[in-house]
Parts: structure tokens; C-alpha cells; sequence
């Protein structure tokens, strides 16, 4: 097991994934989203994979708009190993690794012209 | 974990409620009772994720998403917003218990360990801004 993951960057860091979701196990491209709050968003398109469930994100926004999206339970292959995490559907088509699943995470970014590459280490 | 109460009593609907229920449907033509539910359950499970803007159409009553935010609204709305802004609480409807946390995944499983059976509601306490908005909508980033 390593204690790292390891991941690309094009115009976005990326990491891959090993997911455990009800229907399958997958290994799933995650853009890595320090603007989104969750653990893990997934497009519609992976509904086969991931299944649907009764649960729910509500949410409120300043403009007065309010948006729901519909909660799922699956487990990632993470650093330390399994990690039961929740994914919301989005209407997009990247799925998306969030700021709670970077709790407690060191990450870093190398851009320069040779390397380019993300790197997620739990802290101790 | 933060697992800040139980609230209310349910408030199942009673035979005489629903039998109300079913007359009026019945006098304005509508739809069966079962036949309007099977419907929305179906609408529920096909959409993965919606969008509602204001003058949206509202849910249905007893709907679980419903409950939570009548809930939310009447009794917890304003505790939940002086301590907990920016927070997320979850919602059992079936038992109306809740947790509070800082990020959603925490909170629904802090509940979800309490309530393993029955729909669980996460909503935000305060007002969220446009950049969730966007990725729910799949508008960015990428």
C-alpha cells in the first residue's frame, strides 16, 4: 500500500481512484477541486456504477436559487487504504475530488516544464 | 461528532387524513392518491439531480426532502444559523434527528451511524455561494 497518491496535471490536477461503489469497482479519473466542499461529485453517467439511494443534498444558495442532488456511499482506495466516502451526482461530465476528502491531506503541485504532478499525502 | 437533538413528533398522516386526501383528489379529478405517489417516487429516482429556482415547483407533502426542510425551517433554522453558519446538518426525517459538521460527508455519516435505515437529507445551514452552484450544475471547472 503506498502512502502516497499520485496524479497528472494537464490544465487541472487529476488523480485516479480505485472505487468501490454498489453496482462494481472501478478505477475513476477525479479532477482534483479545492472549490468544492464535498468528497466526491460524479456525473450522471456513472449512475450504473454507483446506483441511486433515497438520500439527498439540499442546498441554499445567496441568489436565492436552491439546488438538490442525490447522495451515494462508496469506498476509495486511499492512502491508508479503504476509506467510506459519500459522491453527489452532478450534471457535468468530470467527476470531481473535493475538499473534505483532502482533510488532513498535504498536497502538492509541481508545474513546472519537465514535471507536472500532484502528489496527496496524509498527515500524520 | 456532533449529534445535536431529536426535534418534533412524527406526524404520520392519519386514516382520516388521508381519506380527505383521497376525496379531494377524487372531486378535482386528479390522479389516484398511490397513482401520484408511484409517479413522484419514479420523478424522484430519475432525477439524480435537479435544479429548483425560485417559484419552483414545491415538493410533495410528506415527501422525505419536504419533511427535512419543514423541519429545518420551522424549528431549527435560526439555532442552526447563529451557531453552526457555513456548517451542514443532516436530517432523519423518519426520526427527525440530526447532526451538525463541517462538511457534508461528515455530516450524513455522523447520522447515518445513528440512523442506519431511512432517508437522510443534508442541507447547508446559512446560504452557499455560486462556486457549488456551478459545479452541481456541471458549469465548471473543466
Amino acid at each position: 500500500m503506498s502512502d502516497r497518491i499520485y496524479g497528472e496535471i494537464d490544465t487541472y490536477p487529476w488523480v485516479t481512484l480505485r472505487v468501490e461503489a454498489s453496482n462494481g469497482t472501478q478505477e475513476i479519473r477525479f479532477l482534483v477541486d479545492t472549490g468544492f466542499d464535498g468528497e466526491l461529485a460524479i456525473p450522471r453517467a456513472l449512475t450504473p456504477l454507483f446506483g441511486t439511494s433515497h438520500d439527498f443534498l439540499e442546498v441554499d444558495f445567496a441568489d436565492g436559487d436552491r439546488e438538490q442532488s442525490m447522495i451515494v456511499q462508496c469506498r476509495v482506495k486511499w492512502t491508508e487504504g479503504d476509506r467510506e466516502v459519500t459522491a453527489m451526482y452532478i450534471d457535468g461530465s468530470n467527476p470531481l475530488l473535493g475538499m473534505e476528502l483532502l482533510e488532513d491531506c498535504l498536497v502538492t503541485l509541481e508545474i513546472g516544464s519537465n514535471q507536472r504532478e500532484i502528489t496527496i499525502e496524509v498527515l500524520q | 461528532m456532533k449529534i445535536i437533538g431529536v426535534s418534533l413528533s412524527n406526524a404520520p398522516v392519519s386514516d382520516n387524513q388521508a381519506k380527505k386526501y383521497s376525496a379531494a383528489i377524487s372531486r378535482t379529478g386528479a390522479a389516484p392518491l398511490f397513482v401520484q405517489i408511484a409517479t413522484r417516487a419514479k420523478k424522484r429516482y430519475a432525477r439524480l439531480s435537479v435544479r429548483n429556482t425560485p417559484g419552483r415547483q414545491s415538493l410533495p407533502p410528506g415527501d422525505p426532502t419536504q419533511q427535512a426542510l419543514e423541519l429545518y425551517n420551522a424549528q431549527l433554522r435560526s439555532s442552526m444559523e447563529a451557531e453552526h453558519l457555513g456548517q451542514y446538518i443532516a436530517i432523519h426525517p423518519d426520526t427527525q434527528t440530526y447532526a451538525v459538521e463541517q462538511r457534508p460527508g461528515k455530516a450524513f455519516r455522523a447520522l447515518r451511524a445513528q440512523q442506519p435505515v431511512g432517508p437522510i437529507i443534508v442541507h447547508n445551514i446559512g446560504l452557499a455561494n455560486s462556486g457549488l452552484k456551478a459545479r452541481m450544475r456541471g458549469e465548471q471547472p473543466g
